[in-house]
């Protein structure tokens, strides 16, 4: 069974439809990679599996089970986790106030336990537990979302563009992580990248989306080597 | 020399003040817009206590938690059935303004309504009342009990709501929910419970302030409406977004206005005292044009 | 028994008084975005002005000397001068005239006061501000006797007096319709020309609208010294009307008043405010006429004012674009021509 189903989906905000219609299955333990050119509809889609977008029709299917129209806390329950671009942490609290914030649900033997576990997968969290989130640079915030995710055991990780302006050397770092979410812990990755190239690289499988429509659907390192879809839309040469 | 009288009713109404700019801001903090029908809130809490005391006879002071309790359901009320699906329809910012307008308006009407009934029903007072006060001594000093009560309560519930909000679970997540509530909502944390309970403690803030007021002065259904100027004064002179913040700006403007309006009435200005609103007025306009920020920006970044 | 004559009379002349006042405030609001909720002290400035000038002109005029304080002499003057008028129309029409000017000159002056706070201040800190300002406005009104009689109010002489009984008070209504007329047509250029047009991208986008060359600045400064004007001109028309100004008639519940009928008739669209004040003068009066047949054990004004709340809480919610929404302003004619369904549209034909 897929950890998604996606069924003609289309997904906007208020009355604007930007995905008119997209089919495609997520299969359980695979890096899936959404690449695609600016305002091709990414995050809209990423927003509209976690239920944070108007769904306008279509049905998601998220481990057999319908989700189309629950909202985001009750998708999260089911261990569905998404990481957003931007704002994904709290500015004016501390960093365990937020890893905390995380972990809302559970009890506090839980909770540490967890916390140790997490601290294990990102251990560079330990030299900043207890500043203000709004005094860290843009790749330790980065880390602490990784964080605040990881502390909900999810089984499915949604990515939206993690490494959007960070440094070459801390993106690595994150990519290298989330490669290890895939191959350690054994979870489903769903992967939203602008450098595509790298994306693809490590991906298992892929899709392009091109003003809200499917242009590629099928293996990471087909669309990488494409001739004519990778150089038109995604900019890649070899 | 100032009437050491004078100073102990600056610092009740001082204290009052600041239970209201405090409750104000954090209603703002939620909203973001700013809720005109905040001093009615109050009343509705005065109005629910002295309810139970003239009907149900209780003692006075014992009828406080009921001033909270009013205030407190009555501002969830309006978040829950006005202000929230308001803001879940798209409604922008003015829109929410000139609700808070129409909600002032109508939570008035109801106040007036409800005196009439009270009076028509069961003979008593039902505007301009007062509350009758207890004095105590103190090393051989003569009290009045709301200094000591308003002061203690202040004192109490600044404690509680500091409490609440640094060393809970609860209180981080409405720390959290303030001030990113997308992100809140992504975490699974119910934003709109936690809203709701935001408005409940303000509300109950101000309905414990309204308990005060007819110690000091005859209440009425439209006092709600007159004291609107000097919390908001007193709110935006805290910054709007700093809760320590708006109680400074309560004492600031609280001595301002009182001590002011004292001394202006006196020999040679000879002012009437009507003009009173002209203190936090003044302090209103200085504040937005000189520091815009509030004066929580001298110390702190907002939280 | 109710007098129709005197009841159209009143109704129409209110209507007159309401809709110069909701001609401003959607020129402010509904076109600009600036929600002026101070709108009762603008209003306030014209009664003022007459309160404080007319009187004093009219017995100036009639060469009558002035004896006893104003505040308690006021109303017997303003009778005698009423009595002088009837007899001296020119005399009459030259107070009206000067009390306007003046009324309408004080009202932009403090509109333009009032643009400074309305450019730089969070709509809600500028909603209190005005409120508060309009209050401190009444409050001296109220308590500084020489201006306008303070509580006792002050009398205004009937510049109609020199009419025939029976038609003067057609005269009002004449007079109060023509100046909405005139506010309401002034409305309807200005929103129908590019003037509008710079006020509406103000309104939407005021970082665009800065970038496409638009001071605004002296948009907000123009439009707040003429919808000032406006309201003043309102009150003016008001005070002759009454034949007297009672500086605590002016309070924020006014101001409300107006914003409801301009939403609630639509704002962002002038045609909403013929509807919008036709609609609240219909339910005023109506619960005035109940107010003879129902007996409650409360006052029904506040039952009123209770009603009146919470049907703008419902527009609000459930039509928010009000009675007749705004349309996208078209300054080419639009004609009609039919859709696909075959339907009659008024749009732009392709």
């Amino acid at each position: 069974m897929a950890v998604f189903d996606v069924e003609n989906l289309k997904v906007g905000y208020g009355k604007l439809e930007i995905l008119h219609g997209v089919t495609f299955k997520v299969e359980k333990n695979e890096l899936f990679v959404i690449v695609g050119p600016n305002g091709s509809g990414k995050s809209t889609l990423l927003k509209g599996l976690f239920g944070l977008a108007t769904i306008m029709g279509g049905k998601i299917l998220f481990n057999g089970e319908d989700v189309t129209k629950l909202p985001p806390h009750e998708r999260s329950k089911k261990g569905l986790a998404y990481h957003p671009q931007l704002n994904n942490t709290f500015e004016n609290l501390s960093v365990r106030e937020n890893i905390l914030l995380a972990g809302y649900f559970l009890d506090r033997d839980e909770l540490e336990r967890r916390l140790e576990k997490v601290l294990e997968f990102l251990p560079e969290i330990r030299g900043f537990m207890d500043r203000k989130v709004r005094t860290l640079s843009g790749g330790e915030r980065q880390m602490v979302a990784f964080a605040m995710n990881m502390i909900k055991e999810p089984n499915t990780v949604m990515f939206d563009e993690p490494t959007a302006a960070l440094s070459p050397k801390m993106a690595d770092l994150i990519f290298d992580r989330i490669v290890k979410l895939k191959t350690e812990y054994g979870l489903t990755v769903v992967l939203v990248e602008q450098n595509a190239k790298k994306a693809l690289e490590l991906g298992d499988r892929a899709m392009l989306l091109v003003t809200g429509t499917v242009k590629f659907l099928g293996p990471a390192d087909e669309l990488l080597t494409h001739e004519d879809l990778a150089s038109m839309y995604l900019g890649l040469r070899d | 020399m100032i009437d050491p009288n004078i100073l102990l009713d600056a610092l009740v109404y001082s204290n009052m003040l600041a239970l209201l700019s405090l409750s104000l801001t954090l209603t703002i903090m939620t909203l973001k817009v700013a809720n005109f029908a905040h001093g009615d809130l109050a009343i509705i809490g005065v109005y629910g206590a002295y309810t139970f005391i003239v009907i149900a006879g209780l003692a006075t002071y014992l009828t406080m938690p009921l001033a909270f309790l009013f205030g407190g359901i009555y501002a969830v009320l309006c978040y829950l059935l006005i202000y929230s699906p308001l803001r879940r329809r798209g409604a922008n910012f003015v829109m929410l303004m000139i609700a808070s307008m129409a909600i002032d308006i109508a939570t008035r009407a109801l106040l007036q309504i409800y005196a009439d009934l009270l009076k028509f029903n069961f003979k008593v007072y039902s505007r301009a009342f007062i509350f009758n006060d207890f004095t105590a001594n103190i090393l051989g000093v003569q009290v009045r009990g709301l200094v000591l009560v308003s002061s203690l309560s202040v004192i109490a519930l600044l404690a509680l709501l500091y409490i609440l909000l640094m060393k809970t679970k609860f209180g981080v997540a409405m720390r959290a929910a303030i001030e990113n509530p997308a992100l809140a909502e992504v975490l699974g944390i119910n934003v709109e419970k936690v809203y709701a309970t935001s408005w409940f403690l303000a509300g109950g803030f101000a309905g414990i302030a309204g308990f005060f007021l007819p110690f000091r002065i005859p209440t009425s259904p439209d006092l709600g409406f007159i004291i609107l100027l000097p919390i908001f004064a007193a709110s935006i002179l805290g910054g709007i977004n700093s809760l320590s913040g708006a109680v400074v700006g309560g004492y600031i403007v609280g001595f301002s206005e009182i001590l002011g309006t004292y001394l202006l009435s006196q020999p040679p200005i000879n002012l009437s005292t009507a003009y009173r609103p002209a203190i936090p007025f003044t302090i209103l306009i200085i504040t937005l044009l000189l520091l815009p920020q509030g004066i929580a920006s001298l110390w702190s970044r907002g939280d | 028994m109710i007098n129709l004559f005197l009841l159209l009379v009143d109704i129409g002349t209110m209507y007159g008084v309401f809709l110069i006042l909701s001609a401003s405030m959607e020129l402010e609001y509904g076109e600009l975005g600036i929600p002026n909720f101070g709108k009762v002290m603008f209003f306030a400035a014209g009664a003022f002005a007459v309160g404080a000038l007319a009187v004093r002109l009219g017995t100036w005029l009639a060469g009558i000397q002035w004896q006893g304080e104003f505040k308690t002499k006021s109303i017997l003057y303003s009778t005698a001068v009423s009595n002088y008028f009837a007899t001296h129309p020119l005399q009459a029409l030259l107070v009206f005239a000067v009390t306007l000017v003046v009324a309408a000159v004080f009202g932009a002056i403090l509109g333009i006061v009032a643009s400074y706070p309305a450019i730089r201040l969070r709509e809600d800190y500028l909603a209190i501000t005005l409120i508060a300002a309009g209050e401190l406005f009444r409050i001296f009104g109220r308590n500084y006797d020489p201006f306008i009689g303070g509580t006792m109010g002050v009398g205004v002489p009937d510049i109609l007096a020199w009419m025939p009984p029976g038609t003067k008070e057609a005269g009002y209504i004449a007079l109060s319709l023509s100046f909405a007329a005139a506010s309401w047509l002034i409305l309807y250029r200005l929103s129908t020309s590019p003037f509008g047009r710079a006020l509406r991208a103000i309104r939407d986008e005021e970082l665009a609208a800065a970038t496409l060359g638009k001071d605004i600045v002296k948009y907000r400064m123009k439009v707040l010294a003429l919808g000032s004007a406006m309201a003043a001109v309102a009150g003016v028309i008001y005070a002759y009307y009454m034949g007297s100004v009672l500086a605590d008639d002016f309070n924020p519940l006014k101001t409300f008043l107006v914003v409801l009928m301009v939403v609630l008739g639509g704002s962002g669209n002038p045609y909403g405010t013929l509807v919008g004040v036709a609609v609240y003068i219909f339910l005023d009066r109506t619960l005035a006429l109940l107010k003879h047949y129902i007996i409650l054990p409360f006052d029904i004004n506040y039952a009123a004012m209770l009603f009146f709340g919470v049907i703008l809480l419902l527009v609000l919610m459930y039509r928010p674009e009000g009675i007749i929404p705004e349309r996208p302003l078209l300054t080419i004619r639009a004609k009609f021509c039919r859709t696909k369904e075959g339907k009659l549209e008024k749009r732009l034909c392709k």
